[in-house]
Formats: C-alpha cells, structure tokens, sequence
C-alpha cells in the first residue's frame, strides 16, 4: 500500500514535472517566442538562429542558437531580486509582459525599474506610421529609399514625436572600396535608435531633398504598446548589417513581425530587400491606413517655378541674386503683395538649395538668405502664396515591380532577359522618378537553332538625367560595367564606362549631352584592349503611357586606332503597370565592323 | 578601425543613459547650418546612416536632453536643432517648426495668431544675423514674448 501510495505521488508529480518541461519546449518554438529573439532561418536548410549579433540580448551563453535555453534563462532571470534598473525584467519588458501572460502561474520577483518606467511613459503612443523618404533628384541609388517608423504619444505635434530609425553606424574613414565590401558582408554594425521626427525630417526633407511618404499602420494600443516595449529591448543591441538583404527596411519588417509572427512580413526576403517591396506587403496585408506625403525642397521650388510666369521667375532669380538691389527695384515693388511672396519664397528656397547642393561658394550666399526673409517677413501675409503640393498620383511602391524578364523577337533568332534590379529609362514610368536608372544584373541571352548564349550582362547601370533650368544647375552622369557580344564578330567585350554632362526640356522631353569615357577589353581590339573618348548625345521622351530614347555615342580611341559610334533607339509602350511592349535598335561599328541588331519584346513586371 | 572601435566606444558610453549628447544643443547653432559633402550623401542613401553625428540610443520626451525640464528648456532646445526651418516659418507667419515651438511653450490655440503675427513682425530683432546663436534668438524672442500683453503669461 506505502508502495503504491509512493509510486502514485512520485507518478503525479513527475507527470506535473515532465508537463512542465514540456510546456517551456514548446513555448520556446512558439512563434512570438522565436520572433522576440529574432529567430530567422539561414541558409539552405533554415536553420533557425537568431539574426541579432550581441551578446547582451541574450541571458543564456547559448541563447542566439538555442531558444529553450533563453527561455529558460529568461525565466530564472525574472525570478532574482535585483536593486533598481538592474533587473533582467527592467531590460525585457515584452518579453515580460509576455511570459507573464503565458505562465501564469509563475511568480516573479518585485523590483522597479524607474528608467524603462519613465522612458516608457514619455514615449507611448497610440499611432504607429511607417516613414518612407523616397528618392532624390540626382541620386538614383536613392530610389531604393530608406524606411523607418514613428510612434505618435502624447507630444502635441507631429515633428515632436518618436522616429525609430535603424541604421548602419559607418566608419567615415573607409575608402569606397573599404565601405561597400563592408556594406555588403555586413561589417557595419546597426543599431536601432530612437530620435525627435523633426531630426528625419530635417536630414532627409530639407537636407537631402526627398520626398516623404507616412503610412499609418492599423494596429491596436495593445498591439502598438507591446512593440514600444520591444523596442526598448533593442536599445543598443547590435544586427551586422548588410546592404542587400538585412538593411533598414528588412529588420523594421522583423520589428513588426514581433507584433504577429502570422504576419510572415519577413518570409519573402530572403536574398534581396526593397523598401517598396516591404510597402507592397504591408499594403496585402492589410495593415496600411491613411497615407500622407511631405514634399522635399526640390519638389516644392520645381513647383512654385511652374506656378510663376517668366517675368515673376525672372523676378525670382534676380531677388536671388541680389536681394539688396532688389529691394529698391521698381518692378518689385510694383508687384502685388501676393506676387512678393511668392518670388521672395522661390528665391529663398533657390539660395538655400544653392548651398546645400555647393554649388555656389560666393560668401555672401547666407546673408542673401537671410535678407531675403528678412523681406518676406514684412509683407504681413501668412504661409507660402502657392497653391498647395498635391501628393503624386502613383505611389512609389504602386509603381512596376522590381524583377523584370522580357522575350523578345528579332529577324532570325529570340532573346530572353532577366533583370533583378530595379529600373531603367525605357521602364512604365508612374512611381519612378523620372530620368532616374539604376539597373543591376541584366541578364540577356540569344536563343536560335544553334545558340542559347549570353549576349549581355550588365553588372550595373546607372544614369541620372535632370535638365537644368533657372533654379536648378544639376549635373547629369552615367556609370555602366558590364559584358557585350556583337552577333557580327562573335566576340565578347567587357567594359566600363562613365560619362557626365548636362541635360535641358527640349519639347516632350530632355535633350542632353555628355562627355564620355570607356575602357573596353576585347579580341577585338588591338592588344586586346582599348580606351575610348568622346561623347554621347540622346533625346529622352518619358511619359506615363510610353517612352521614346534617341542616343549616339560617338568614342575615339586614345592608344589604339579606330574610332566606334553607336547609334541607339528606344521605343515602348505601356499595356499595364506591369507590362509593356519594347522596341530596340541599336547599331555599333568599330574599324571595319558593324554590328546590327533590333528586336520587339514583351517585358513583364514580377 | 582602431578609431572606428574607439568611436563606437564612445558612442555607446555616451549613450548609456540613453539620451543622445548631440541632442542637447549647447545654444550655439546658427541659422544656416553647413552643407554636407556629396559622398555623405551617397553614404546616407545606401546605408541609411546619417553623416557625422549620428546618434544610437533611446531618447524620450525631453528631445535628447535629460538636463531639460520645463517647457521654456524644450523649447530652447527645440530652437538649437531647428533654427533653419523657423527663420523661414517666421518669415511666413506660419509653418510646422513655428506651430511646433509654439506646443513647447504651451502657447493655447486661442494664442497662436497672436504669437507667429509677433513672431514674424519681429523677424529682425530674432534672427539678427547668419552668425547669431540659437541662444540669442532664443533670448530675443523671450523679450518679444515679455513686451506682450497676451504672450507674457508663458514665461512663466
């Protein structure tokens, strides 16, 4: 009878203990408890680890690899008394609040934390928004754009609150060379911080000059207060972060994922991360409310230049130029007090972007900005005297999307391309900034009865065409690498080219020039390589519904002899947003050869 | 790397009361700060850093600053980081940045005219020069508040 009696309490409890045991298992797999470690499968079997590379993040010596033994650590750790702050509960407050929901029947020790506290009592918000500042004007690298989140508390306006921005803290002694081997193997260390707004929107809407976009996400106080507590969690903690695939816009899809792991924000990112692709997946599940847009610096000058007539811009200019001429001017005082405003803000904005972008280095350049509201400050009328900025009609995540393959046709055999990255002056252009490129791995092959061969590869091709006008002295450039056959020789090329010149409206489109530069391996040439110099001049027609490119390229060789021209057009039109039909010509010749080729293409979006 | 280890140290003991030093201004910003240079750019764009001080760290209600307190402190530190944007608000009579200091001070809606009509009527006397300190267009634009009948009650 003791026997049983015994053997049936040892049978109860150790059935309680082996539950238990049980239970921490397989709440270390549950999905929140994996996605507050920042478990994400890595390489060709998933395993799962966690994406976070600090040790202060984990409480168990194996915690990055072995999410039970951080479960378990994390448990014991709530259980210690601890002098203020200094608690494990003070530095994990979700997952805190989570376990307590979880086990309910555990009791933790009481300590304070009087730090978390008042943070957390400054910062809570009731809105959480997505902030995606787009590209800018002459920087194509920029249309990747940037993302970050901001929680709206209790500040009393919107410049006053929360931006949670991560980012990579970047040596700024690095050479190029240093940085981008880094950026792309992750040698850079990120961190999530937490700043004023007014901070994101001074850098990126007046410095930079970019657009902005806010996202109000759909989410609930619990669903909001439980992310600021993880954010706090991350205070100081170190990501590697790679440009390609974990960069910011990747981990604030892990951030929110944290919310709702059944979210699976994360789950198509695996090789490359595009802000605009994470908008599209936020946009498919639901969570996006209403959406604002804040016009850069630049948007609003080439607004306010299109509102004004040619005398009132000519005005403009000269205000700009000499403030103090203009003060005593008669055709300025003439003017109505509205039409003052307007010419003394176009002039302002157009000597601060003079200074920003560097591009006069006359010293008096401040004190013209400065006099110049100094004059505007005595026509009493309020706010701006144009018309207000209307957001774009296309968003830039509703543009085409970002992977592209094309079948084309040409007299006697097919071509084939794919494309991964991202955009190029022939592409639908509604949500892309026009005169913008930016193209990496283009894969094009030729298909016949005899061949399935690589007829090109661009490794990268980018060009920025901004006309210049009265208020705006951009230069335009282009920078390609890449692999060439002509069908004539059968030879291959590979070469790097460069070129910058300058681009003006012209009719329907821009009209540019360009000094250029190519080096250019080959058995083509003698000593199998050769430098080019010369020029490239091209007429650019980009509309919503189609896109017409005129170029010539014209290069004379400097150690060789020979001289190459290319001759390009360009012609296509849109079906969809995400389809279109391309018509290509182009004809090279060098020495005595020629090379002809044309094709029509049906190109798709995916 | 030595230097960048360094620099990161420091950033990290700066920051271990998780405010941001940067953040809290020391009153001597001017009114046009300097450009940056063109491959600041190119780093800002594709890693998202921002050029110089950038800051790592959790900062709060008080804009960065712990050492501030009290709405006239905010508002002082608000004008340091700032000044760019509300010389221009000023000189309009209108503008988020004006709107947004106004919130500092705990100017009441029913105020608010009255504060960017004074503001901008007395754009000189606040934003005296390209050389001039946040500090002393903040202590100018105390005496325009004090000379106003309606304004004068948030001084405190």
């Amino acid at each position: 009878m003791k026997i049983l009696f015994r053997s049936l309490v040892f049978w109860f409890f150790g059935c309680n203990f082996v539950f238990a045991q049980y239970d921490l298992e397989s709440l270390s797999a549950d999905p929140k408890w994996r996605a507050l470690l920042h478990y994400q499968p890595h390489g060709l079997f998933h395993s799962r680890y966690s994406e976070v590379d600090d040790k202060k993040f984990f409480l168990s010596e194996n915690g990055k690899y072995d999410a039970l033994a951080e479960l378990k650590a994390t448990i014991e750790h709530f259980k210690i008394d601890a002098a203020d702050d200094e608690s494990a509960q003070c530095r994990f407050p979700a997952r805190l609040e989570w376990l307590t929901q979880k086990l309910p029947e555990q009791r933790w020790a009481k300590v304070n934390c009087p730090t978390f506290d008042d943070w957390y009592s400054k910062v809570k918000g009731t809105q959480l928004s997505l902030i995606f500042p787009a590209s800018y004007m002459n920087s194509p690298s920029s249309m990747f754009g940037h993302t970050l989140l901001r929680l709206d508390g209790k500040q009393g306006h919107e410049l006053l609150t929360s931006a949670i921005n991560f980012a990579a803290f970047t040596d700024p002694n690095d050479d190029e060379l240093t940085f981008t081997i880094k950026g792309l193997a992750g040698g850079y260390p990120g961190y999530v911080s937490l700043v004023p707004y007014y901070e994101k929107v001074n850098e990126y809407n007046h410095i930079e000059s970019r657009d902005i976009w806010e996202y109000q996400l759909n989410l609930s106080d619990e669903q909001i207060q439980m992310f600021t507590r993880h954010i706090w969690e991350l205070n100081e903690i170190r990501f590697d972060y790679f440009f390609l695939d974990e960069n910011c816009s990747y981990r604030l899809m892990t951030l929110l994922n944290v919310i709702n792991p059944q979210w699976h924000l994360t789950e198509n990112f695996n090789y490359r991360t595009i802000p605009t692709d994470t908008l599209r997946v936020l946009e498919s599940r639901g969570l996006i409310a209403e959406i604002n847009f804040r016009p850069s610096k630049t948007t609003k000058i080439e607004h306010q230049r299109l509102q004004l007539t040619e005398p009132l811009r000519v005005i403009a200019r000269e205000l700009a130029d000499d403030p103090y001429a203009m003060e005593s001017n008669q055709q300025f005082i003439a003017l109505s007090k509205l039409e003052k405003v307007q010419v003394l803000d176009l002039a302002y904005e157009y000597t601060r972007y003079l200074h920003v972008k560097k591009k006069d280095q006359d010293p008096t350049l401040l004190k013209r900005s400065l006099k110049l509201l100094s004059l505007r400050s005595k026509v009493d009328i309020k706010g701006s005297g144009f018309d207000p900025i209307e957001a774009p009609i296309v968003r830039d995540e509703q543009g085409h999307k970002t992977l592209r393959t094309s079948i084309g046709f040409s007299e006697d055999y097919a071509e084939v391309a794919l494309r991964l990255n991202y955009h190029d002056w022939l592409d639908n252009l509604p949500g892309y900034r026009q005169g913008a490129q930016i193209e990496m791995g283009d894969f094009q092959f030729r298909v016949d009865d005899d061949h399935f061969q690589l007829r090109r590869f661009d490794v990268i091709s980018i060009r920025t065409l901004v006309p210049r006008n009265r208020f705006n002295h951009s230069i335009s450039w282009q920078v390609n690498a890449g692999y060439e056959r002509w069908l004539s020789d059968d030879l291959g090329q590979n070469q790097v080219s460069l070129g910058g010149g300058v681009g003006y409206e012209f009719g329907l489109g821009v009209a540019y020039g360009f000094a250029q530069g190519q080096i250019a391996y080959s058995d083509r040439y003698e000593d199998n390589w050769r430098l080019g110099l010369g020029s490239e001049l091209g007429y650019l027609i980009q509309k919503d519904e189609y896109t017409a490119w005129l170029s010539v390229e014209y290069l004379n060789s400097v150690f060789q002899d020979g001289e190459s021209v290319r001759y390009g057009v360009g012609l296509t039109k849109s079906i969809t947003l995400d389809q279109q039909i391309r018509f290509q010509w182009q004809k090279d010749s060098f020495a005595q050869q020629t090379n002809d080729l044309f094709r029509l293409s049906y190109v798709l979006y995916h | 790397m030595k230097k960048f280890i360094a620099g990161a140290a420091f950033a990290v003991a700066a920051s271990s009361s998780f405010a941001s030093p940067a953040g809290c201004g020391l009153g001597t910003a001017v009114v046009f700060p300097d450009a940056n240079e063109w491959y600041e750019h190119v780093m800002a764009a594709t890693t998202n850093a921002s050029s110089g001080n950038q800051t790592f760290g959790m900062t709060s209600g008080t804009l960065g600053c712990e050492g501030a307190n009290g709405p006239l402190k905010l508002a002082r530190v608000f004008m340091d980081q700032n000044m760019e944007q509300l010389a221009a608000d000023s000189a309009r009579g209108q503008g988020e940045s004006l709107d947004a200091l106004s919130t500092l001070i705990g100017v009441d809606a029913a105020d608010k005219a009255e504060f960017t009509k004074e503001v901008q009527s007395n754009f000189d006397s606040i934003f005296v020069s390209t050389e001039a300190s946040s500090e002393q267009a903040y202590h100018a634009l105390v005496s325009v508040m004090a000379e106003n009948a309606k304004l004068a009650k948030y001084l405190g």
